[in-house]
């Protein structure tokens, strides 16, 4: 479904993709570990529109993403729920939401808008809260949620469990677990490796802007170099 | 200084304050959106006004459809402004941002010169008639109108941020531009709009009070310096800040007028340092509320 072809890009004078090749099939939760800087963030940002792409393609079932704002990206199918979870504080949950699906019909928007609700309880109750007045948790969901709201075929995830107690951590990969039985895909960018790679199916590790391993989650977890740096050494 | 005086200086400087709300306004839309300081503003206004005045006297336009008119010229104008020149400068560098309004509020001043000349031209005022009795107050139609339209222009800009999916969008741009973008809202086109929507005002709030002065181009010169006043009062970052700050500046300044009429104008100078020293963040502000 998704294909990044010997991708090449960066900022400024600088490439930080150097020819990555990933894909990822229809239903499937794939993992994209490495350390930072290795160009996991970056991997995103060049699928979204946010970052030209240099060199390669960049294709999505048959229609190449090359060079279209990231407004026509997310039209195409695609969500991207950026590191930080970067809620808009003074806005509502409720505005926080719409603005997701902004080229939404409104009649659609209405629909979707409970199905979120549904979904994720404490934003209901949050409705007409500014999003700088939630928890970090709260905001995480409301992060998912504004992912989910254009109702995407494949979300982008960027460290969803960053800076969140262990506790919401579970919550939140509970959530994901969820979103694989709606028929979502997803491509999820962690450091938490041993989760991601517990709930992905398949697995790439970047090292310096190139695929240095790929394979199934359960190859991945066994493999040597993975246990050793991410996993938290050897037994 | 009688209450019956107090009281008309008071309602008549809400008049001119209304004009430094609705400029003010525009200045803090497209700030708080864009993250530029227009100080083209006021001669965006000023050039507007222009092309009215040539509608009224040589076209023959009647009044209220030059009023349309004017709102749609500065609209225009607002377009090309952010297309042609913003933003393609947008992604180099911040200042050259900055730099480049105040090109524009020359490039208005010379054009205007070099087109309409720069002797002084009395603009027909836009209604007639004799002043209306409120009690103790008398009241121009001229400023009935300014006040006016200052409230119906508030009422429109509060619907549009407050209950428009653009409106929506802007205010999020000015909070988080990145996960604007991230979220798939087109932002180009918001700062178009945003543009247009604040130099529209500008125009509106130009051809509002230049019956008070006579139109040359560097009339709308004082008028920016007061409207950053307010904006500087009203706090930076909030259009109704803004409005506040107009209102507040034009009635002070009206009765500081009154008794000391040589200091009126350095008077808000001084209101501008002072505000900034004791109180940085203004009357509604955040405080420190940077983005770059």
């Amino acid at each position: 479904m998704l294909r990044v072809d010997q991708v090449v890009s960066g900022y400024g004078p600088i490439d930080v993709l150097n020819h990555v090749t990933i894909s990822l099939d229809k239903g499937e939760i794939v993992a994209v570990l490495g350390a930072n800087g290795a160009g996991k963030t970056t991997l995103l940002r060049t699928i979204t529109g946010l970052i030209r792409v240099r060199k390669g393609s960049v294709m999505f079932g048959d229609k190449a993403l090359n060079g279209l704002s990231p407004a026509e990206v997310v039209k195409c199918g695609i969500s991207h729920v950026p590191e930080g979870r970067h809620i808009f504080p003074d806005l509502t949950v409720e505005e926080n939401l719409l603005l997701a699906a902004y080229s939404m019909p409104r009649s659609q928007q209405k629909g979707r808008l409970d199905a979120m609700y549904a979904m994720f309880d404490i934003l209901a109750e949050r409705r007409k809260q500014a999003g700088g007045t939630l928890s970090g948790g709260e905001q995480q969901m409301l992060a998912l949620a504004r992912g989910l709201m254009p109702n995407p075929r494949l979300m982008l995830l960027d460290e969803p469990s960053l800076g969140l107690a262990p506790k919401i951590i579970g919550t939140v990969f509970d959530t994901l677990a969820r979103l694989r039985e709606s028929g979502v895909s997803i491509l999820l960018v962690e450091q938490n490796a041993k989760r991601s790679l517990e709930l992905a199916d398949r697995a790439y590790v970047l090292v310096t802007g190139q695929v240095a391993l790929e394979g199934t989650a359960r190859e991945l977890k066994g493999n040597e170099m993975v246990k050793q740096l991410y996993l938290g050494g050897t037994r | 200084m009688s209450i019956d005086i107090f009281l008309n200086l008071t309602v008549r400087g809400l008049t001119t304050g209304a004009i430094y709300a609705l400029v003010g306004m525009g200045i803090v839309l497209i700030l708080q959106t864009t993250n530029v300081m227009n100080f083209a503003q006021g001669d965006t206004g000023m050039f507007i006004t222009y092309l009215a005045f040539f509608m009224i006297t040589t076209a023959k336009v009647p009044y209220s459809l030059v009023l349309i008119l004017a709102i749609a010229a500065g609209a225009f104008v607002g377009l090309l402004v952010e297309r042609f020149m913003m933003r393609s400068v947008r992604s180099r560098s911040h200042l050259s941002l900055i730099m480049l309004t105040l090109g524009l509020s020359l490039l208005f001043q010379g054009l205007a010169a070099f087109l309409f000349k720069t002797e002084p031209r009395l603009f027909p005022p836009l209604v007639s008639g004799d002043p209306i009795k409120l009690g103790p107050i008398i009241l121009g139609r001229q400023d009935i109108v300014v006040l006016l339209a200052a409230i119906v222009t508030f009422g429109i800009l509060y619907l549009f941020l407050y209950r428009t999916k653009q409106g929506a969008a802007a205010r999020s741009i000015s909070q988080d531009e990145y996960a604007a973008r991230v979220l798939g809202i087109p932002t180009p086109s918001i700062y178009m709009l945003v543009w247009a929507i604040g130099s529209a005002m500008a125009g509106l709030a130009a051809l509002l009070i230049v019956p008070r002065f006579s139109l040359e181009p560097s009339f709308m010169g004082l008028i920016q310096v007061k409207a950053f006043t307010a904006i500087v009062l009203g706090g930076m970052g909030s259009v109704f800040g803004a409005a506040v700050g107009g209102l507040i500046i034009g009635i002070v300044e009206n009765l500081v007028a009154y008794q000391f009429p040589a200091i009126k104008d350095s008077f808000m100078l001084i209101v501008i340092v002072i505000v900034l020293l004791v109180m940085p963040q203004g009357l509604f502000g955040k405080r420190q509320q940077r983005r770059f």
